[in-house]
């Protein structure tokens, strides 16, 4: 059995990962066109080829021998990449909301969204995330409002819920603490809300959910996603339309419907969702 | 209706996998719906709430994959459960397949490998669709352009500019393509042949290049222009570039156009065009009235007439194919109840709307439609019918947020149980398009609601004539053969294309009036 050639990039939870498991990891999945490894007790995702696309990802030369048990997979002097996130908002609220809104219209008029997506439209999910609608509204309002109480039981309640490898509702509370941790960067006076927020949601996603989504539910509850989700951040932050439209192109190409029910929990708390 | 729930522990599939494992198994026969998500307590709850059963889910965790699956009662529970293992078995070899082969993410990482590459096929959301097609003319591609929503501006600056380059831009809104026998988009396994097909129409090129198969004949190339290729601010330029190209074309003797009727000052070009192409040529403007034209330049008024003069002009003797049988009419009209007066044709490809209401208006029947010939003729409310009426299931209306219905039939099978309902409806016209890119199993996933429909007009007293002509070959995936038996089976009526089936539903109305005392 060959081990694995080098590191190409490396993200920082990854990074961190290897780090602490001295470059030892154990495959226990392979997904798509990924390896799911486990470094110590955290989860990393290796690829063969493309660019980093998660903070818990690295990118590899070569593929990973056919049925690699695990070994040594040591990042090297890979370079370690850490998603950007805007530290403080010189437009303000506002300003960040009337951006998704605009966004929000945008997509509704020229894309078909999939999955909590389609919230976003108003619209009804599909079966089995119709029961989710009254769900998914009331964490975006107590988001927005800041009330931990509130967020806490609705997050909750959509952890682990619907289709998906990361069902759908764990990734629409991803996009909802992205949405939180903008939120904090124009008002500090709502970190507290996010202390709360992250604890919980640690918590509940180790019981609730699969661990390969616990772990991203656990990153996004830091501040730490998807570089499309990012992007998408960065983009609305700036005020750049142009750039907000393509990171939410990208974003919405993630898996089947996980891009679109991010962008749905990001929009539904920055821009609130229709009819709610 | 039965439902079970398939554990597969500790398995774990990406979301794209696992949609494309329900998709396999919701086309069964018998399954009406599958799903397949983790076993997380939520979903846990989620499933007992909708009857799935208690004790198939007490030892799911949240690390196992679960399918819940709803069937008709037909199919057991082994059936299912070796289905999914085949699948995913499947799924398991083409992912190795995939990953040694590793798609490329930028059309410039695509073009590093394959240096001869001469085309590109574009299919984005339609703000972006631009952009990528003229990356792809700069590095020298013909484009296919799948993407619908693109600005006219952006269609006319494309093609603008892939006409100083010689290049040839299909679409926007692009179904459908056979370059040098390789299918593109929704295409059908016809025979190889002397005819090249050009058309702003999709489903149009698809029949024409079935009935031509049916006939005996064969398709060298088929090239869709997308529909605003013939209006004005377009001036049918890729219809002429792709003229230019099939004049050259060694393997090509005869070529068909099919669109709308153009703007006036693009049909004088085409016109021009298509007397430089030196070769014999069949027009079918629908909606414009046909004619027969020059020896070497035919006009027809259909589909079908438009394939048979195309076997003709290529020197073919049209094989004998089974036409549409009258008595069947007769025999139709003969069953249905006072009241039943009008045709219904629920269509998922545009062109067939447009060609029954063509047939119709030829029997003397005023049409509506969402997509009308005329003005007046117009649906105040596409979801409604309203007397006579063509409906293209496939416009922007229904798709907005939804699969296309050729890839997804629930949207029809709702609207053929509301078509049912109605005391007035007489006739349904359906169209079953096979090929690439369509359904795994069109008929199967009508068949159900077809027999439903039939028997909520049986106990009122009335008797629906369900009328269908598929579209596809014996060579499809779906097998036309196939196709046709399941249809039958649920008492319906085959006609051998799309304009034989317009025929056939108005003279079930001719009988029925004659019927009457």
């Amino acid at each position: 059995m060959g081990e694995p050639s080098g590191v190409v990039a490396v993200g920082c939870k990854a990074w961190g990962a290897l780090r602490a498991s001295n470059g030892q990891v154990s495959a226990f999945a392979e997904v798509g066109d990924a390896w799911y490894l486990e470094a110590g007790s955290e989860i990393v995702w290796a690829m063969h080829g493309g660019t980093l696309p998660h903070p818990r990802a690295l990118v590899i030369a070569e593929p990973l021998p056919a049925n690699w048990p695990g070994g040594y997979l040591a990042p090297g002097d890979a370079p370690v990449a850490r998603p950007a996130f805007p530290a403080r908002l010189a437009g303000g609220r506002r300003f960040l909301e009337a951006r998704a809104q605009a966004l929000t219209s945008a997509l509704a008029q020229s894309e078909a969204p999939r999955g909590m997506g389609r919230l976003l439209r108003g619209e009804e999910p599909d079966f089995p995330l119709a029961e989710a609608r009254g769900g998914a509204a009331a964490l975006s309002r107590a988001v927005r409002a800041g009330e931990p109480d509130a967020a806490r039981k609705a997050a909750i309640a959509l952890i682990g819920l619907g289709p998906g490898l990361t069902p759908a509702g764990d990734d629409y509370v991803c996009g909802t603490l992205l949405a939180a941790h903008l939120l904090a960067a124009a008002d500090p006076a709502t970190n507290a809300f996010l202390a709360a927020m992250r604890a919980a949601i640690a918590g509940a996603a180790a019981k609730r959910t699969s661990r390969i989504s616990a772990a991203l539910l656990a990153d996004a509850a830091e501040g730490l996603s998807f570089e499309a989700l990012h992007a998408l951040c960065n983009a609305l932050a700036s005020g750049d339309d142009a750039a907000g439209r393509v990171a939410a192109h990208r974003l919405a190409g993630i898996g089947n419907s996980s891009g679109w029910d991010m962008l749905a929990g990001l929009l539904g708390v920055l821009a609130g969702l229709p009819g709610d | 209706m039965p439902v079970f729930a398939l554990l597969r522990p500790g398995l774990y599939k990406d979301s794209l996998t696992l949609m494309r494992l329900s998709e396999t198994l919701a086309a069964l026969p018998g399954v009406r719906r599958a799903t397949l998500l983790m076993g997380t307590g939520a979903n846990r709850q989620m499933l007992l709430a909708a009857g799935y059963p208690e004790q198939e889910l007490t030892a799911c965790r949240p690390d196992d994959l679960v399918a819940a699956i709803e069937v008709d009662g037909s199919v057991g529970r082994e059936t299912i459960d070796r289905a999914l293992d085949d699948a995913l078995s499947d799924t398991a070899s083409r992912t190795q397949g995939a990953r040694q082969a590793h798609a490329p993410r930028s059309l410039a990482a695509a073009r590093s490998r394959r240096a001869d590459a001469n085309l590109a096929m574009i299919s984005v959301p339609g703000p972006y669709a631009a952009a990528e097609a003229m990356k792809a003319l700069r590095a020298g591609l013909n484009v296919f352009l799948f993407s619908d929503n693109v600005p006219l501006a952006d269609e006319r600056r494309l093609k603008r500019l892939a006409e100083r380059k010689s290049l040839l831009v299909m679409g926007p809104d692009c179904g459908t393509a056979i370059i040098n026998q390789v299918p593109l988009g929704f295409a059908n396994a016809v025979r190889r042949g002397p005819i090249a097909i050009v058309g702003a129409s999709g489903t149009g090129i698809q029949e024409i290049a079935c009935q031509i198969h049916r006939l005996g004949g064969g398709i060298s190339q088929a090239i869709g222009t997308g529909g605003r290729d013939l209006s004005e601010a377009v001036g049918g330029i890729t219809t002429r570039a792709a003229l230019r190209l099939l004049a050259e074309d060694p393997a090509t003797s005869v070529v068909v156009v099919i669109a709308k009727p153009p703007a006036p000052s693009v049909a004088a070009l085409i016109d021009a065009a298509l007397r430089e192409l030196g070769k014999p040529a069949v027009v079918l403007f629908l909606g414009a009235e046909g004619g027969f034209g020059e020896r070497s330049l035919r006009r027809v008024s259909d589909l079908e007439a438009a394939a048979r003069a195309a076997v003709g002009l290529a020197g073919g003797v049209p094989a004998a194919v089974e036409a549409e049988d009258p008595r069947v009419a007769r025999r139709e009209a003969a069953r249905h109840a006072r009241g039943q007066r009008y045709l219904r044709g629920l269509f998922t490809g545009g062109t067939y709307a447009l060609e029954a209401q063509v047939v119709w208006r030829r029997a003397g029947l005023a049409v509506h439609s969402n997509a009308a010939l005329d003005d007046g003729f117009a649906l105040d409310d596409a979801r409604r019918s309203r007397a006579h009426t063509a409906v293209d299931l496939g416009d922007d209306a229904f798709t907005r947020g939804r699969p296309h219905p050729m890839i997804d039939p629930a949207g029809r099978i709702e609207r053929l149980l509301q078509e049912a309902r109605d005391p007035e409806t007489a006739v349904v016209v359906l169209d079953i398009v096979l090929g690439t890119g369509a359904h795994a199993n069109p008929a199967g996933a009508l068949a159900p609601a077809i027999a439903e429909a039939k028997a909520i007009a049986a106990a009122a007293g009335r008797r629906l004539t369900v009328i269908a002509a598929v579209c596809g070959t014996e060579n499809d995936p779906q097998d036309r053969t196939r196709q046709e038996a399941e249809l039958r089976a649920v008492d319906v009526v085959l006609a051998p294309g799309s304009t034989a089936a317009a025929r056939l539903a108005a003279l079930c109305l001719e009988r029925t009036a004659e019927a009457r005392p």
